[in-house]
């Protein structure tokens, strides 16, 4: 039988994890709406990004709750407060959804100057990144961590060949200048995503060993010169 | 007058409702009967002594009245129980004197000084016992080992020590009780002070005890003022008060001997000084008593 | 009191009743003026650690004893050492408030005049003393000669600390000081001991988890007789070192 914390603590899992699944899936959601430049589907990002700030804020409650009446200490106290900051963090990369699905409506009558490519693969990067994340967060398995750093890399490459990509275009061409931003915005606010699930990954590592480390290229001084 | 009538039927009806209900109120009954019985014979005794020997102790005349507690019998035995009154105190002084300190110290050293063990479990195995023993037995056994065998003659000193032997075992058990009963935190509460033993038997455990003490003490005197078995071979009798300690001239009167010497005398007069005797001596046992009671109702209340 | 330590210090204790071992090699160091809880499920041995610590447990004949138990240096278990003399410099608060049948002055007084003190003024200098310290001495100040039992049982417990304290004692030792009281009293007496630390070293044994993290400074974790964890309570309560001290604060054992 389930004490009352492990019950509370279980209920505020789920939350999470479901939280993971909003985020992530209206991430894609407006990186696809982009891609197509559907504003039907971004309107849809716009309003699910409503749901993901509630479920966020239902989890703080939840936590805050669970603090004051179980008094929780050392592994379930640690639990309780990454399910915290990891929810500001899963809201977070719900709002870049939003901006992004905001774009796609200031892209109204504009048109891609060139086949995606890269954005859509940074995007799968960050899911990608954020799914291994929060695998040691929902289930308290930390095997994918060392992924992440190839993730990175892939990542840091990936955005560097973007850039330069851009710059070339723009030496070229003057007509698409608002476009080329909007692709060097987006392309931001994926790495702001990454960025955002490694900190939920050193979360998870606090999490289940309390020991704090600190995890990415960017700390051991390795990553690559693109701007980031 | 109907509705008390039909309250009576009511309670009627419900007890004699089914076999339970009837069984219940029967035993009530059986026990309130029983309960009649078992308090009678203080009452009986009450009425049968007061009625004889009120007059003795209330009247007026002589050897009446308040001249029954200040003079002497005198020719004839007309007058007081002066000798029976003083001869009793002073039994009881002494044997108390006696037998209250052996007693008490001997429970402290049995309680607090031993562990459960050889010497514990002979000591409270002859108290026992000695607390059974009928008094005639300690006359006899104060006759044939103080008057004789160790030459102290009949008198005060031999009577008050036989006194002392029966009320020895008493007060050690109760004394030994209320030891027990003080706790044990608070023996380490003081020790934890830096006191030691001694110092914590005496001030705290003896102080804590104190009431159960008394209480023990009073009930052993109460029980001692009434025996005659241990005084008739050892404390002789006199008609004044003992003017020594030991020899012909120590011999004391009791209030107990002097009711039997009385009844068994055919004079009418003395039957009715034996009843008065009587009375006053069972309100003394009873103020003991009570006294006793008093303080052990109060035991409970301090020792938290 | 200055240049003097008093800390406590315990090496390799182990101790038995007669064949049956209680503590298994316990070595541990009470700091000065720190609150130490000493935690673990019924049954560990943590009564008895404490009682070992000023020597009550001399009183059960087949307690046997291995190792040292330092106190300023010199070990307390010396054949020849005083047990009075380090009584006094240890006190002690009990589970069940246990204050003398007698009056709250006469309860204050006991221990120093024990130990030599005559002087009228000077005991009740103790005595106002020892209540203020001990959170009490505004309730009772007029009724100093009322019987110490008819006091409320918080009350009696604080009674009972400004007895201890009334010696002066560097070290204060309280085997679960509140359990037997109401939440309130509880509350209250807890809050003191944290201000007593400023001038003594307070060695608490307690079940309750929530209470030791509550007010102590360091906290020691004791399993079937071992020292599992001895820490500073921060860190304990954050992240343990040990599985079963994990387990245990987080109410799986126990």
């Amino acid at each position: 039988m389930a004490s009352q914390l492990e019950r509370y603590i279980g209920d505020i899992n789920k939350k999470i994890r479901e939280l993971h699944k909003m985020s992530t899936g209206a991430f894609m959601d407006s990186m696809k709406a982009f891609e197509d430049l559907d504003q039907a589907k971004a309107a849809e990002v716009r309003d699910e990004s409503e749901k993901i700030e509630a479920l966020s804020i239902k989890i703080e409650d939840s936590v805050f709750e669970t603090i004051a009446r179980r008094q929780p200490v050392a592994k379930d106290l640690r639990e309780l407060a990454t399910y915290l900051q990891v929810s500001h963090h899963l809201y977070r990369i719900g709002r870049y959804a939003y901006k992004i699905a905001h774009i796609v409506r200031l892209c109204e009558g504009l048109s891609h100057f060139k086949e995606l490519i890269s954005l859509p693969y940074l995007a799968r990067l960050a899911k990608d990144t954020i799914d291994y994340a929060m695998l040691g967060i929902t289930d308290k398995d930390l095997s994918k961590i060392d992924e992440l750093e190839k993730l990175e890399a892939e990542s840091d490459r990936e955005t560097g060949e973007m850039f330069e990509e851009i710059t070339e275009y723009l030496r070229q061409r003057t007509d698409i200048t608002t476009m080329a931003m909007y692709y060097v915005i987006i392309g931001r606010y994926c790495e702001r995503a990454a960025d955002h699930a490694f900190s939920i990954a050193e979360r998870a590592v606090y999490m289940v060993t309390g020991k704090r480390k600190k995890l990415g290229l960017a700390f051991k001084g390795q990553s690559s010169e693109a701007p980031h | 007058m109907a509705s008390r009538k039909d309250a009576l039927l009511t309670y009627l009806s419900a007890v004699t409702q089914s076999r339970r209900h009837f069984t219940d109120f029967l035993f009530k009954v059986i026990l309130a009967i029983v309960i009649m019985i078992v308090v009678s014979p203080f009452f009986l005794v009450l009425i049968q002594v007061a009625s004889i020997g009120f007059g003795q102790i209330f009247g007026i005349g002589p050897g009446i009245g308040l001249e029954f507690f200040t003079t002497f019998p005198g020719v004839g035995l007309e007058g007081g129980i002066r000798n029976a009154l003083v001869g009793t105190v002073e039994l009881i002084a002494l044997a108390s004197s006696v037998g209250i300190p052996l007693s008490v110290f001997g429970a402290v050293y049995i309680t607090e000084y031993t562990q459960p063990g050889w010497t514990r479990a002979i000591v409270e195995f002859a108290s026992d016992v000695l607390a059974g023993i009928p008094s005639i037995v300690f006359g006899a056994f104060g006759f044939a080992f103080l008057v004789d065998f160790l030459h102290l003659g009949m008198g005060l000193v031999a009577g008050s020590l036989t006194l002392a032997f029966m009320m020895i075992p008493t007060v050690l058990r109760t004394t030994q009780e209320a030891l027990r009963a003080v706790p044990m935190s608070l023996r380490e509460a003081s020790l934890a002070l830096g006191a030691t033993k001694w110092s914590t038997t005496w001030n705290v455990t003896l102080r804590a005890a104190f009431p159960g003490l008394i209480t023990g003490v009073l009930l052993a005197i109460g029980r001692v003022m009434g025996e005659t078995a241990p005084l008739i071979f050892t404390a002789g009798n006199s008609l004044s008060v003992p003017t020594e300690l030991t020899g012909s001239g120590s011999w004391v009167a009791s209030m107990p001997y002097t009711i039997w010497a009385y009844i068994s005398d055919p004079r009418e007069y003395l039957q009715v000084k034996a009843h008065g005797t009587a009375l006053a001596l069972m309100i003394m046992v009873l103020t003991v008593d009570v006294v006793a009671n008093i303080i052990s109702r109060k035991v409970t209340r301090r020792l938290v | 009191m200055a240049g003097f330590e008093y800390h406590i210090e315990v090496r390799n204790l182990s101790t038995w009743f007669g064949k049956k071992a209680i503590l298994k090699n316990i070595s541990c160091y009470f700091e000065d003026n720190t609150i130490t809880a000493i935690m673990g499920p019924s049954g560990c041995g943590k009564s008895t650690l404490l009682r070992t610590l000023n020597r009550l447990n001399d009183l059960v004949p087949s307690f046997r004893l291995e190792g040292q138990v330092l106190f300023g240096g010199e070990n307390i278990y010396e054949t020849g050492s005083s047990v009075y003399d380090l009584r006094k410099r240890i006190g002690m608060v009990f589970q069940k408030p246990n204050p003398f049948p007698m009056s709250i002055q006469d309860n204050i007084t006991y221990g120093p005049k024990l130990h030599g003190v005559k002087d009228e003024d000077e005991l009740s200098k103790i005595v106002e003393q020892s209540l203020r310290k001990a959170a009490l001495w505004d309730e009772v100040k007029d009724e100093l000669d009322k019987p110490a039992p008819n006091l409320s049982g918080g009350q009696q417990q604080r009674l009972c600390i400004a007895r201890a304290l009334s010696v002066n004692p560097p070290v204060l030792l309280a085997d679960e000081p509140v359990s037997a009281l109401d939440p309130i009293s509880a509350a209250k007496i807890e809050d003191l001991l944290v201000d007593l630390k400023k001038e003594y070293t307070v060695i608490l044994v307690t079940h309750n988890v929530q209470q030791a993290f509550r007010v102590s400074d360091q906290a020691a974790f004791l399993y079937l007789g071992e020292l599992i964890e001895f820490d500073k309570t921060s860190r304990i309560v954050e992240a343990p070192k040990d599985e079963r001290t994990e387990a245990f604060i987080t109410g799986r054992i126990g």
